[in-house]
């Protein structure tokens, strides 16, 4: 059930007959009418098949070298309380927590040497590819926002980028990804982000409703427009907006309650409040199977935050306490996602990236937890096409650094993009200051060749 | 999880479980067995009704996860101790009756006193706190722990206050004197739990991050006010876990039960130091261990976000 701030309304199924009149009488108001509205739901008719993205961001920096690249050889102070486990890809090894992972290791590929990690304890670099000093004017877009201005929604009615992170009391590890030069019409909606349920950029139904207040505020948005192009496609994003709040796709994709209960069994359920320190986003394994939901309504890319991956230690458990808590639960989740998406056959156009902003330090501290390493990370890929049932690059011995075959952010990013069908030499997009930007810097990035 | 050893002359059998959202590191049953308390790092600590774990109410007002939950030994007051640094006295009922400040850092443990109104908190600042719960004073500072203070014990006459932490030292406290008689080495690693038998004034028992369970005699002459005896285990058990938690007596003194890593939980006969039951009965770390007050019920409480309440059963 999503309910609309401040008004209450139920949106579980369809829209309200309330609600619809709010709509409708401001449609008038700002010149869409209601049948022009529902022509265009119509007219979308199904999705079809489109590639997409689900991107899961591990909050905190999820510790490598317990994970997928445990070092057996290093020192006990070093090592770690895992031991490693065989998959179904000869030679590689993950973490005796990801039975089902290992169980499914052919439909994964393991990256172990990401590197080029800015050290913020921010979302930031997952979300665009990109560090965050020096933008340009505007700020750097990330993934959904671009991917909804290249590409557009998949289907009326439906937001391109959806951001399914929570409230947090960390803000910088709940921003799903923010729409930067490429304008607020491709920044996320964001069903869960507390004070602001079922609303887009910035628009509730209250201020839907409020005549005078919306003109008002479309004056000044648009002088803005004319000021620079942050609001391009001002029209596109009201009729967007009023097409989310008046079709129940989104509605439905996000009511769980209408999926089947084996499938949400499988996915697991998981704690709806915030992990580990109460700073950030809850260990909830049906962001999961809502992710899938959205993209079979036609999003083309969902990130979510999932748990609390910042584990110095105790007092609020030690790194491997955390990880018995968290790894199953992943396991479960990721793995009930890629069991989904490729039984509905969905799998060669939906790619999965599960990464987080930095790796951990390999020496584990007094208080049994390992610090920030920005050095290297790991990530993991699925779907979309790629060469999956392989594992790339490698660390040292200790897990210190890349040994060979570093992967930066903007290589997976690049990956991504080609999964999407965006050609990264090729495409860019306007800053602010109508400079245009490629998408990464392809002169020194390109798609992983292992993958693609 | 829960099964008997084809040996063990003691079985355990879950009566019901009750969760918190985030992981639990406390439990404690009031002196009546009526009620139970957990803390958690969900920033809450919960009372329960102990015979069918049906929730009573939900102590909120703590900043950051709550280490410790217990009942004063009177029964009518709750008390808890937070990562927030603040020890905060409540009615049964979750009426907040006064907050004590005064550590500098995290509070990584609690207890409170069998007899009479001490509370004790320990924490990060290296500090042990003495406090009394009906008064709500601050009655003494020891200081001299050279690391994280992580378990406090009172001996049953409430006489002599236990710490133990990341120094691998125990350091016994004379709390009419406030001063320390005795060191206790022995432990390599964390100490983590600390327990005095409820009917052998003198006996302690230790759980070590080393794997070991370890039992120290503090009776004998009492040293000189300028004096601090150190001395020796004079038991050493090896746990079946590869790290321990928690430990606590059976209210007649006569089981000693210890929780640890992955979940291990194992059941000790005091007497001839014979291991009864060694069962893997949560999935994560089993932070406390607290008998029910009939001594034929126990209770453990993990970092996966369960506590469990058990039948201790003789096996047929």
């Amino acid at each position: 059930m999503i309910e609309l701030r401040g008004a209450k309304h139920r949106f579980c199924d369809g829209v309200s007959r309330r609600s619809f009149l709010k709509i409708g009488g401001l449609a008038a108001a700002g010149g869409l009418t209601l049948p022009q509205l529902l022509r265009a739901e119509s007219a979308g008719g199904s999705a079809g098949r489109h590639k997409s993205v689900i991107m899961v961001f591990l909050s905190g920096g999820p510790p490598h070298q317990d994970m997928f690249d445990l070092k057996m050889d290093a020192p006990v102070e070093i090592r770690g309380e895992f031991r490693p486990i065989a998959t179904r890809v000869p030679g590689l090894e993950i973490c005796e927590l990801f039975p089902r992972m290992a169980a499914m290791s052919d439909r994964l590929a393991v990256i172990r040497s990401v590197v080029g990690s800015e050290g913020r304890h921010a979302s930031f670099q997952c979300m665009t590819g990109r560090t965050f000093d020096r933008q340009p004017a505007g700020g750097w877009p990330s993934l959904g926002a671009v991917v909804s201005r290249l590409q557009g929604p998949a289907r009326a009615g439906t937001p391109a980028f959806v951001g399914l992170s929570p409230k947090m009391r960390t803000s910088t590890w709940a921003d799903p990804g923010q729409a930067g030069f490429v304008g607020q019409a491709h920044a996320p909606f964001t069903p869960n982000s507390g004070n602001a349920d079922l609303t887009l950029q910035g628009i509730s139904i209250d201020k839907l409703s409020d005549r005078h207040g919306l003109r008002q505020r479309l004056d000044q948005l648009k002088r803005i427009a004319e000021v620079n192009s942050s609001l391009e496609g001002f029209d596109a994003y009201n009729q967007q907006a009023f097409g989310i709040l008046t079709s129940s796709r989104v509605a439905d994709a996000l009511d769980l309650e209408q999926e089947d209960p084996a499938v949400r069994e499988r996915y697991g359920r998981g704690a709806n409040v915030p992990a580990g320190y109460g700073d950030a986003g809850p260990l909830m394994n049906e962001y999961f199977l809502a992710a899938r939901r959205l993209i079979e309504a036609g999003t083309r890319v969902v990130t979510l935050a999932y748990g609390r991956w910042d584990w110095h230690g105790r007092p609020h458990g030690t790194n491997f306490e955390n990880a018995r808590d968290h790894f199953p639960q992943l396991d479960q989740g990721l793995t009930a996602l890629l069991e989904d998406l490729h039984e509905r056959g969905m799998d060669q156009d939906v790619s999965v990236l599960v990464w987080g902003e930095f790796g951990r330090t390999p020496r584990i501290n007094k208080n049994g937890g390992r610090d920030h390493w920005p050095q290297v990370a790991c990530a993991l890929l699925a779907g979309g096409g790629i060469r999956a049932g392989q594992v790339i690059g490698s660390t040292n011995r200790l897990g210190e650094h890349a040994k060979d075959r570093p992967v930066h952010f903007q290589e997976i990013f690049a990956t991504v993009y080609h999964n999407l069908g965006i050609d990264i030499n090729q495409a860019t997009i306007r800053d602010w200051s109508g400079r245009p930007q490629y998408l990464i810097d392809h002169s020194q990035y390109q798609p992983l060749r292992e993958l693609v | 999880m829960e099964s008997k050893p084809d040996s063990s002359p003691i079985m355990l059998e879950r009566l019901y479980s009750v969760v918190h959202p985030n992981a639990i590191y406390g439990v404690a049953f009031s002196p009546d067995g009526e009620l139970f308390a957990s803390a958690s790092l969900d920033n809450t600590a919960r009372i329960w009704r102990a015979s069918d774990g049906a929730l009573v109410t939900t102590l909120t007002g703590h900043g950051d996860g709550v280490a410790f939950a217990g009942f004063t030994a009177d029964g009518r007051r709750v008390v808890t101790a937070s990562l927030d640094r603040s020890v905060r006295i409540w009615t049964r009922e979750g009426r907040l009756v006064a907050n004590l400040s005064g550590h500098q850092d995290y509070l990584a443990c609690g207890t409170v006193s069998a007899r009479g109104s001490w509370i004790a908190s320990g924490g990060f600042d290296k500090s042990v706190r003495l406090w009394d719960s009906q008064s709500t004073a601050s009655v003494a500072s020891f200081s001299g722990s050279d690391d994280t203070v992580q378990c406090l014990g009172f001996s049953a006459d409430g006489n002599w206050l236990a710490s133990g932490g990341d120094d691998a030292t125990i350091r016994v406290w004379n709390l009419a004197a406030h001063s320390l008689i005795r060191k206790l080495t022995g432990h390599v690693g964390t100490v983590e739990g600390l327990a005095f038998s409820p009917k052998d004034g003198g006996l302690l028992a230790s759980a070590g991050a080393d794997g070991t369970l370890r039992l120290w005699n503090c009776d004998g002459p009492a040293p000189t006010p300028s004096a601090v005896e150190t001395i020796s285990p004079m038991v050493t058990l090896d746990s079946s876990a590869t790290k321990l938690k928690s430990v606590a007596f059976s209210p007649d003194g006569v089981l000693l039960a210890a929780g640890g890593a992955e979940g291990r939980f194992e059941i000790w006969q005091v007497n001839d130091r014979k291991p009864l039951l060694a069962r893997t009965v949560h999935q994560n770390t089993i932070y406390a261990v607290a008998f029910h007050p009939d001594g034929r019920r126990l209770a453990t409480a993990s970092f996966d976000r369960s506590i469990h309440v058990w039948n201790i059963l003789a096996s047929e």
